[in-house]
């Protein structure tokens, strides 16, 4: 038996299909959008119909070609998702391990822009370079966010400390958690053009990570060092510290 | 009619070029992510920023115009991923036009919030010419989609850019245009006929 509010009439079908181009670009009318949505409701057909159109619409923004957004923009959600376990979210089976990583990028790829490196000599043989950050985070005040409080950071990072006449170095980070399983921290410094790993952090002892190591470049003259976590899932910048005055 | 299913090359959160698998349906990879974040996988979300963080945040820059606005807007439309992914549909569309949906809506938001307060969009529309690349660039990858766009007619290319992009109703495209709306509902019709037909010719 033909019953028009179970199947839909030929002629809404070809009036649906002429419409769907307008209907995922938003353009129709709300009330003939309206007509349309419940028309979709009915006929899987156009259904289907319509989910190629939005698909095809898609490629519209596929088109485009930009620069990647930075980690911080990731390191923003996974701050927030964190903070928002910390209200009695569900908890899964990842969580643990990737809340470590959420506190840590919430923490180190948001000071990236801010950290500050200073030298000095504590002794005739011994340089300290001075990792602090100091900043308000870039969390943003235009969403429904805007009531979180801005976060300040002016603490130490860690230190690292080189000794000029053996080139030993020791690098030490304060609130370093260990990595999830199947990551590790990948430090990198730059010496000119050049970018040189200087090895995993491997260590850790009561929230603080060491790592040690003898380089064959001169420590003081870096002029950038990065702290990567790496995962098989990703590599993301946590830490990157450039100071034109060191 | 002839079924597309994009195979997109975008680039990625760390600037490579990837390749969406995409089709209407749960059977992509960003629908098992999609999949993995509504069941609370923060791994999951991780990969998905890899994967497609690069066409979120290039539609945001391209509607908002502003990279810190885009920024911001590239969060809260990971944010809602994260939050929503339950209401992903597969029978509705594909993962990726899903994910470009909500980005689309959301950037759209931001730019008319930032209207209100009477920002001026001094910067909307130059991005695209500055984040493109140079015509040689976009040349050397001949299955890329932006070359099946560079083969559309300029008023189809333009026409769907307006729509998507600007956000405008039928009536103020209208307006704008000086043309009928229903003239309007036809030239996108024909518009997005042209691009399946290019799309499909693209495909092996």
């Amino acid at each position: 038996m033909s019953d028009a509010r179970i199947l839909p009439l030929r002629a809404d079908c070809e009036a649906t299909r002429a419409a769907l181009a307008a209907l995922v670009f938003d353009v129709l009318p709300s009330d003939e959008a309206s007509r349309i949505g419940a028309h979709l409701e009915a006929c899987a057909a156009c259904r289907a119909d319509a989910a190629r159109e939005r698909d095809l619409a898609s490629l519209v923004p596929l088109a485009l070609d930009a620069p990647p957004p930075p980690p911080e923009v990731l390191a923003r959600v996974l701050s927030r998702i964190h903070r928002g376990r910390r209200f009695g979210w569900p908890r899964r089976a990842w969580v643990a391990r990737a809340a470590v990583v959420a506190v840590l990028v919430g923490f180190f790829a948001l000071t990236r822009h801010a950290v500050t490196l200073e030298w000095s000599l504590d002794s005739p043989d011994v340089a300290v370079i001075n990792l602090f950050a100091a900043i308000d985070s870039p969390i943003s005040s235009r969403y429904e966010y805007a009531a979180e409080p801005v976060l300040r950071f002016d603490r130490s990072v860690g230190r690292l400390m080189v000794n000029t006449r053996t080139d030993e170095w020791r690098l030490v980070v304060h609130g370093l958690p260990r990595p999830p399983r199947g990551g590790h921290y990948v430090l990198t410094g730059t010496f000119g053009d050049k970018e040189v790993s200087l090895g995993r952090i491997e260590r850790w002892e009561e929230g603080v990570a060491t790592l040690s190591g003898q380089s064959d470049f001169d420590l003081l003259a870096m002029k950038r060092l990065s702290l990567e976590l790496v995962t098989p899932q990703t590599r993301v910048r946590l830490l990157d510290a450039v100071d034109g005055a060191w | 009619m002839a079924s597309p299913r994009p195979h997109v090359a975008a680039p990625d959160a760390a600037g490579r070029r990837v390749r969406l698998a995409d089709g209407a349906g749960g059977g992509s990879e960003e629908a098992r992510l999609l999949g993995r974040i509504a069941a609370g996988d923060e791994a999951a979300l991780v990969a998905l920023y890899a994967r497609v963080g690069g066409a979120v945040y290039a539609t945001c820059l391209r509607i908002v115009g502003d990279p810190d606005d885009a920024q911001d807007a590239t969060a809260e439309a990971f944010w809602r991923f994260w939050t929503r992914s339950d209401r992903f549909d597969p029978r509705l569309c594909s993962a990726t036009a899903w994910i470009l949906t909500v980005t689309r809506r959301i950037a759209l938001d931001a730019r008319r919030s930032r209207t209100r307060h009477g920002a001026a969009l001094t910067r909307f529309g130059r991005e695209l010419d500055t984040a493109a690349g140079s015509p040689e660039e976009r040349a050397l990858d001949r299955h890329d989609v932006a070359d099946v766009f560079a083969r559309l007619a300029p008023g189809d290319r333009a026409l769907l850019e307006a729509a998507y992009f600007e956000g405008l109703s039928g009536a103020e495209i209208s307006t704008r245009d000086a043309v009928a709306l229903g003239t309007v509902k036809s030239r996108l019709r024909a518009a997005m006929a042209r691009l399946r037909i290019a799309w499909g010719r693209r495909e092996p």
